[in-house]
């Protein structure tokens, strides 16, 4: 595990593989953005959401992405996981530069190699808990080992549950389908956005500590957007934001550390 | 609130249009129907004003018998009359004239119109008084002699026949040929609306036209200073009982009135399905409205919280209904407008040129078109409104606001209810027969289904969704279950096309019922070998006479005989009336009851057994009847027969009906090879008499049994095209819901975008709810069709054998163009569903 900070040189590496455009994807990294910079709107109302970012995150690690709002945190997440595209500079999914996919390629690539939790709204009311953790998988018409499936469903603890619609879970069961579906298809990297940000600390508890063992046990890779320093806590990793740049990052993190860590940015 | 409501309406103009589309197809069509009927009476008005500007009086028959169906056919009078008018103080010029039916055959060997299809094909004697003639020469000149012939423009230049050619003329004659000398104008138009113009010389007119030594009218010129009114008088005192004299303008009333009532009958016929565009139109009005307040159940809420009362949330949704209404009806006159053009242009096309003067919009149009289409509109508006006016404050602060549905069983009772109430009105109405009341009964029958549907499509669309969730994988499945989340909408969605499909599959039911009835009745009644047909029944067409006679000549038949249609009143009340030879119940089996055939010889007259029942007449007993001379005959009851499929309600001898001086001409031939000759033989012998017949059609038995159930097919079509029209309407209104379904379903569709799904598969989830909403709507219009089917069967065969024939593979493709029609819907729709932004999509509040 390389202990590198914000401002790593971004080196092009030989990749192992790849007809498609790989040059400037840090070998290791599960995800990693070059030189990104996203504007929105134009003239005066020009805003900079990201600033000239090059960043990294690595296999099996589990990093926070925190900032103050209209930080660029959720934009810098939403443009690493192919939901948003960069104005300048490049993401990267693995060494899969994403600026060279269009969007059926770049769709394909979510639904194989990333998985997504967000905050609220995760599923699909028409369908039950299991359609719902498959539904990635169902998408590319692949069976999934069911095995797998399973054990996931188990690990969230809603094997009782497989049948139930979304109406019939509590908002924490509801999460804990959202991070079964982001498992389910072994994805190479989960992005959360607030993936607690709706629930009680207790309930958030729960599901930052299966995000928790999903990288320990599974070596998951994620990488979650929240603005609460205990959820925080539970990373590698955190990184801080502010005014579309990245200005501190902390390993190890407690909760009291990131704590402090905002306030001496804020002033 | 009201600047809210147009804020709304403006905000969303894309919604409002396609909630407007329904108002507008549903509109524009009455508004082209009244448009197209409007401007053609307007057309020829002042033709038949201009026509007869110089003529001050016409003499004619006072004995008119009329047939139904808009068939009048007017007695002839004696030509010496022409003298004796000419001899009255005042009278400075009069012109003897006749009229009947002369089919001209263009230069491509077919005759051009065909009476029994289309405009008429007349004949005429060239009126020489130049002030008096209706026609004016523009090439050529007039005709003055034996063998020559002028012929309208229009027919001129479809038939590409030029002056100084030989021109063949079909007659109760015969087939004869004439030198074109002329061409020439009725009035300013190129023929009087479409229907083709054989002018002759007089007494070649009166041979021709079998009217040897009478007229049917004598045009009147008075002198200077002397008014209409006051010649007409002067003639009428000189007048024998039997002829009666009108005034030009009254001439010209009359002649514009008939074609009105022409007309009526064909807006008649466009205004029904008109009514039911409009119907539809207000199904899908309704179902875009309550969608729209459902989606907008926390808006209005809001302003509910902030003070609005209910009376102002009523009136700013009634508000909108309006603004629509109106909109819609008024963009409805427009392209109404252009429909009516267009039709214009389809009829020149098909040949059938009328009189045009531009386009006719009288404000009536507008105004009923303004008032039915905002009535509608506001009508379809009125529950959802109502509804929007109960909502709560409290319910700006639900998640939840989508329409919810919860199975009610009082509403399945009044739904069962309402339904067999409109089944049982229909049966009745069709038995009585009471078609008001059978009408009804449909629409009873529709909002019953309508009422119904909820609580039958949520079980429905999962079977009928189960092959395709089985076969397209998730896409399908999604489809499905969103088909099925809100079985009220999907059924609201599919009410209209239900009614299209319902009326469709009716039709078609009908059709086959009648058909294969036909075919049989056909089979077994007719023991011929050949048919000469002339495509054409009624008064008007067919052939001559001497046609059967010359093929009964032939070595190689036995039989030829003809079937005559005239027209006639039995005991006061007009009909056809039918000519036959009695050799003619040698090859046709008209199932005869009582009596003899071979005594249908003289003043003799033959019933059907429903017509003599009705008469309270039998055997010996006699019946008055009068044909076109006007003479009364008391006629001898010597036969009852049980099948009018060759027969009609009565049937008389030739030698009676040819000494009626009635036209001539025979609508088909029935031949009986005689022993030994084959088909092939048989049938090249009769083509060679009927070579010089263009309208005479040589069929075997088995191409006559298609070609009797054929004749449906142009009506059926004709139909079919019409209630296209509802069907276009329903599929706005899939499109309109799907569009707003996936409005609702933004964040869905974000959602699914996100953790992978291409947008070929969005579009392909809307396409497939799409088909399952269209495949509900069809299943349930076809069960209805079948059962309207079933009741006008049951109704029909009172009057003569049908029974139920259900044509499967035609139903079918219903049910198959009906899924098209759901996919073509969903194409917009799906495209704007697969383009969501997903950012945008996923943080979309809510």
């Amino acid at each position: 595990m390389s202990k590198t900070t914000d401002n790593l040189p971004p080196r092009p590496a030989a990749d192992d593989l790849g007809p498609p455009v790989s040059t400037g994807a840090p070998n290791g990294s599960a995800a990693s953005a070059r030189s990104a910079s996203k504007v929105y709107g134009m003239g005066d109302t020009e805003v900079h959401a990201l600033r000239d970012v090059d960043v990294s995150f690595e296999a099996g690690r589990f990093t926070a992405i925190m900032g103050p709002s209209g930080s660029g945190k959720s934009t810098l997440m939403q443009c690493m996981a192919g939901l948003d595209r960069l104005s300048s500079g490049e993401a990267f999914i693995g060494p899969q530069a994403l600026s060279a996919l269009g969007d059926k390629a770049l769709t394909t690539l979510r639904r194989d190699k990333i998985g997504f939790i967000f905050q609220a709204y995760n599923l699909i009311p028409t369908l039950t808990t299991r359609e719902n953790i498959t539904l990635p998988l169902d998408l590319a018409g692949r069976k999934g080992e069911s095995d797998w499936i399973d054990e996931v469903i188990e690990t969230v603890g809603l094997s009782d549950r497989q049948t139930h619609r979304p109406t019939e879970l509590s908002g924490g069961q509801q999460q804990r389908v959202a991070v079964a579906r982001a498992l389910a298809s072994r994805p190479e990297i989960i992005f959360g956005d607030e993936p607690t940000g709706n629930l009680d600390s207790r309930t958030g508890a729960e599901i930052l500590d299966f995000m928790r063992r999903a990288v320990d046990d599974l070596s998951q890779t994620i990488v979650m957007v929240t603005h609460d320093p205990v959820s925080a806590a539970y990373s590698d990793r955190v990184l801080f934001l502010a005014d579309g740049r990245i200005v501190h990052e902390l390993l190890d993190p407690t909760a009291d550390l990131v704590f402090d860590t905002m306030r001496s940015l804020g002033d | 609130m009201y600047r809210a409501t147009l804020k709304s309406i403006r905000g969303h103009i894309g919604r409002t249009i396609a909630t407007a589309a329904a108002v507008i197809i549903g509109i524009s069509f009455l508004a082209g129907t009244l448009i197209f009927t409007d401007s053609v009476q307007r057309a020829f008005d002042n033709l038949f004003a201009t026509v007869f500007e110089t003529t001050d009086a016409q003499v004619r028959s006072s004995e008119v018998v009329d047939a139904g169906f808009g068939i009048q056919v007017r007695s002839r009078i004696d030509e010496s009359l022409v003298d004796d008018v000419a001899a009255v103080d005042g009278v400075s010029g009069v012109d003897g004239f006749v009229q009947g039916t002369a089919t001209v055959v263009g230069n491509d060997g077919e005759p051009i119109g065909n009476p029994g299809q289309g405009p008429p094909t007349f004949g005429f004697s060239w009126t020489e008084d130049d002030q008096l003639s209706q026609f004016n020469v523009i090439d050529g000149r007039e005709p003055v002699g034996p063998g020559e012939v002028v012929l309208d423009e229009n027919t001129a230049t479809t038939g590409t026949l030029q002056v100084g050619e030989q021109v063949q003329i079909l007659s109760s004659a015969g087939s004869e040929r004439f030198e074109l000398v002329g061409i020439a104008r009725f009035g300013t138009s190129n023929s009087i609306g479409g229907a083709s113009s054989a002018l002759f010389e007089l007494s070649e007119a009166q041979r021709v036209l079998g009217a040897e030594g009478t007229l049917d009218a004598i045009g009147v010129r008075a002198d200077e200073g002397i008014d209409e009114a006051d010649i007409a008088a002067r003639i009428g005192e000189i007048l024998p009982a039997g002829a009666e004299v009108i005034t030009g303008s009254e001439a010209t009333e009359e002649a514009q009135s008939a074609i009105a009532d022409g007309l009526s009958f064909f807006n008649i016929f466009l205004t029904a399905f008109a009514v039911i565009a409009i119907f539809v139109s207000a199904f899908v009005i309704a179902n875009t409205f309550s969608i729209l307040i459902a989606q907008r159940t926390r808006e209005l809420a809001l302003f509910r919280a902030l003070g609005a009362a209910r009376g102002q949330i009523l009136r700013s949704v009634i508000l909108e209904a309006v603004v629509i209404g109106v909109v819609g009806s008024l963009l409805g006159v427009l392209f109404g407008a252009a429909l009516s053009y267009a039709l214009q242009a389809l009829l020149r096309l098909a040949g059938l040129e009328l009189p045009s003067e531009g386009l006719v919009l009288l404000p009536r149009t507008v105004i009923v078109s303004l008032v039915i289409g905002t009535i509608v509109t506001v009508g379809s508006a009125l529950f959802p409104a109502i509804r929007a006016a109960r909502i709560t404050p409290i319910e700006a602060l639900r998640e939840a606001s989508a329409e919810t549905w919860k199975r009610n069983n009082i509403r399945l009772a009044i739904g069962l209810v309402v339904t067999a109430l409109g089944g049982v009105s229909i049966l009745f109405g069709l038995l009585a027969p009471e078609i008001a009341l059978a009408g009804l009964g449909a629409g009873f029958m529709f909002i019953g289904v309508f009422v119904l549907g909820p609580t039958i499509a949520k079980p429905v669309a999962r079977v009928l969704g189960a092959p395709i969730a089985a076969f397209r994988g998730t896409t399908g499945n999604l489809a499905r279950d969103n088909s099925m989340r809100n079985p009220k909408r999907t059924a609201r969605t599919a009410s209209a096309l239900t009614i299209g499909v319902a009326l469709v599959a009716g039709v078609t039911v009908l059709a086959a019922s009648l058909k294969s009835s036909i075919e049989g009745t056909v089979a077994e009644n007719f023991a011929g070998d050949v048919v000469i047909d002339s495509g054409s029944f009624g008064p008007g067409g067919g052939f001559s006479p001497q046609l059967a006679a010359d093929v009964e000549a032939l070595d190689e038949v036995d039989v030829a005989t003809s079937l005559r249609v005239g027209v006639g009143e039995v005991e006061g009340s007009g009909d056809f009336i039918i000519a036959v030879e009695p050799v003619a119940f040698e090859i046709l089996d008209v199932g005869i009851v009582e009596g003899s055939p071979t005594d249908l010889v003289g003043e003799t007259i033959m019933l059907l057994d429903n017509n003599a029942e009705d008469l309270g007449v039998g055997i010996g007993d006699s019946i008055a009847v009068q044909f076109t001379d006007g003479i009364d005959r008391d006629l001898t009851v010597v036969g009852i027969y049980e099948d009018a499929s060759f027969a009609g309600n009565q049937l008389v001898g030739q030698d009676l009906y040819q000494s009626t001086a009635a036209e001539q001409l025979d609508f088909a031939a029935y031949v009986r090879l005689a022993d030994g000759v084959d088909i092939e033989d048989g049938r090249a012998a009769i083509d060679s008499v009927t070579a010089a017949y263009p309208n005479a059609e040589v069929q075997d038995r088995q191409e006559f049994i298609d070609s009797q159930s054929a004749q449906l097919d142009n009506i059926l079509n004709l139909i079919f095209g019409l209630l296209g029209l509802a069907i276009i309407i329903a599929a706005f209104g899939i499109a309109n819901t799907l569009r707003l379904s996936t409005i609702e379903r933004t964040r869905e569709i974000g959602l699914l975008r996100a953790v992978g799904m291409t947008r070929s598969q969005v579009r392909s989830t809307v396409r497939w709810e799409a088909v399952i909403t269209a495949l509900f709507g069809a299943m349930l219009g076809v069960a209805l069709g079948l059962f309207f089917g079933y009741a006008i069967v049951l109704a029909l065969r009172d009057q003569g054998e049908i029974s139920l024939t259900i044509p499967f593979r035609a139903l079918t493709t219903v049910v198959i163009l009906a899924a098209i029609v759901g996919l073509l819907a969903s194409i917009i729709p799906s495209i704007r569903a697969s383009r969501l932004n997903i950012l945008a999509a996923i943080s979309s509040g809510q």
